[in-house]
């Protein structure tokens, strides 16, 4: 962000608070670009992955090759789509909704480190921020079952709030563990980290544990099947976006697709090595290094495309590992039967949780003791 | 910052005021959660970004949710509240008000004398934790309060089973 600031500021020759605003430009900007052309993707690649588990072919013609544009289509259609506000709802808080359960995951995106360099805040919270933004988007879900003044959103809403009381615990839970391996909550410091020290799920017997509770609650918090509860389409119709249309409909489920790339980002960096490749092959996407080079001054060419490849082999590196999840979550969708709202408690308080707290007591053990399955 | 301290300001203040004075319970409940976000943002713009954060996940993510769960289970947009009973509270609340604003004035002026610039302050989150487990500052008052809460807890719990004992024994 910094650096971006410095060189529109360069470029333009302006001083104060337009290169600073300009900057924020094009951040949101490219983010939002970012997210429409991942979601567009990931809808494509759900139905693709859908079909091909039902021994089906999926979309086939719009576009040509294996119906590639048919989100294209999709979106499109959606863009012209009427807008419709019920009579009887809340037209106010049914108008913001879509907009608060985006800026939610959206305010997300802004602490995930793709690459050294390409981040737009390395905030020194970053999984805590991610963690504690996320509530947000969780009062927009139930801002819009409500407003929507309809039985169906309105349980949804509430089997929403129900279930954010019972996985949230859980997953927070289950981070405190490479947070303390790490020491810090800077989410590019787990790219460093696991360059030098090799990936944190093997770092003790405690981290595999910790990385499926993470993953499991981290699919209610993305309100993925099994925990689809408040959207739950075979008995709320389609829970608390019931009574949407149109664009208004379409951000709910950019939002879930986003969701889906924030929580897999998570897993990915934090548990399994971030930018890095296992061992460190080629030290690609260490971040270490980079920013050394940086400090050390004007780099050769050759160094210079040395770095600048290995910044953006980390960002592949991160892609796949994120769509590798992204792929789990779209597996188990069509794998596993939708819970039932007391078996999702169940699950989050007296499975997830205890066994996120013993993640933690152990790791914190095995910190002090310098034990392990690594070297620290 | 000024700006966006401002901006962060007006939406407490404005979240705050509709809290108290719209007619319709779950308004009021979406109202403070736009009064929590505008102090957790209060916070930010201030240099304390730990708090911010922990403003957000507790008072915004676990309070809020809890409170529109039990008000949507309980009651109906038809359930209106008489602001106007509350409103003799208004003088106790004022004076209380600014009580607490003359202390925190008291806070800022101390702080200010330590020269601690908000926009430049360091990340807070290691400060606190050290300050949390330094015997000499905090570890006292943080180790009653983890005690307080854990009682609170098995309370909790206690009270929560003995209510549904009666169907829930087999």
């Amino acid at each position: 962000m910094n650096a971006l600031v410095a060189f529109l500021s360069d470029l333009t020759g302006l001083e104060g608070v337009l290169p600073l605003s300009m900057a924020y430009a094009v951040c949101i900007g490219s983010l939002l670009g970012f997210i429409t052309v991942y979601a567009m993707f990931a809808i494509w690649m759900e139905r693709k992955v859908a079909a091909h588990m039902q021994v089906r072919y999926g979309p086939m013609e719009t576009g040509g090759w294996h119906g590639w544009a048919q989100s294209v289509a999709d979106a499109l259609k959606l863009l012209f789509k009427e807008d419709i506000f019920p009579s009887q709802a809340n037209k106010f808080l049914f108008a913001i909704a879509p907009a608060v359960v985006f800026c939610g995951v959206f305010a997300g995106f802004i602490v995930i480190p793709f690459a050294a360099g390409i981040q737009i805040a390395s905030l020194n919270l970053g999984v805590f921020f991610l963690i504690s933004i996320a509530a947000v988007e969780v009062i927009g879900v139930i801002m819009a079952g409500w407003a929507s003044n309809s039985k169906y959103s309105l349980f949804g809403a509430v089997r929403e709030a129900a279930q954010v009381v019972s996985y949230e615990l859980p997953s927070a839970t289950a981070l405190i563990g490479p947070i303390l391996i790490v020491g810090s909550f800077q989410l590019g410091d787990f790219n460093t980290y696991q360059a030098n020290h090799g990936w944190l799920i093997l770092h003790n017997p405690f981290m595999p544990v910790a990385a499926l509770c993470f993953f499991i609650s981290s699919l209610a918090g993305c309100k993925r099947a099994p925990f689809d509860l408040p959207e739950a389409e075979s008995e709320l119709v389609s829970g608390f976006h019931t009574e949407y249309s149109g664009m208004r409909f379409s951000f709910f489920f950019l939002e879930e697709y986003a969701s889906m790339f924030v929580a897999s980002v998570l897993m990915a960096t934090l548990f399994f090595g971030g930018t890095t490749l296992p061992f460190n092959i080629g030290d690609i996407g260490n971040w270490a290094t980079y920013a050394e080079r940086a400090a050390a001054g004007e780099p050769s060419v050759i160094s210079g495309i040395g770095d600048f490849l290995r910044t953006h082999l980390g960002i592949v590196v991160l892609l796949l590992k994120t769509f590798f999840f992204i792929f789990i979550q779209m597996w188990l969708r069509w794998t596993l039967p939708r819970l039932r709202v007391d078996q999702v408690m169940a699950l989050g308080y007296k499975y997830l949780l205890p066994w996120g707290l013993v993640t933690v007591i152990g790791t914190a053990c095995f910190e002090a003791f310098g034990w392990g399955w690594l070297p620290h | 910052m000024d700006f966006m301290f401002l901006v962060f300001a007006a939406l407490a203040v404005i979240g705050g005021l509709v809290m108290a004075f719209h007619h319709s319970i779950v308004h009021s409940a979406f109202a403070l959660v736009g009064a929590l976000f505008g102090i957790a943002g209060l916070y930010w713009t201030l240099g304390a970004d730990f708090l911010g954060a922990l403003q957000l996940l507790l008072y915004v993510g676990g309070v809020t949710v809890l409170l529109l769960f039990g008000v949507m289970l309980t009651t109906r947009d038809s359930a209106r509240i008489s602001t106007f009973r509350y409103m003799l509270m208004a003088p106790v609340v004022g004076m209380l008000a600014y009580f607490m604003l003359n202390t925190l004035r008291g806070v800022y002026a101390v702080v200010s004398e330590l020269g601690v610039d908000a926009a430049e302050a360091a990340p807070t989150t290691e400060r606190i934790g050290e300050a949390f487990l330094d015997p000499d500052v905090f570890l006292l008052p943080f180790e009653v309060a983890a005690v307080l809460l854990l009682l609170v807890l098995i309370g909790a719990v206690t009270v929560a089973r003995r209510g549904s004992s009666d169907e829930g024994a087999a």
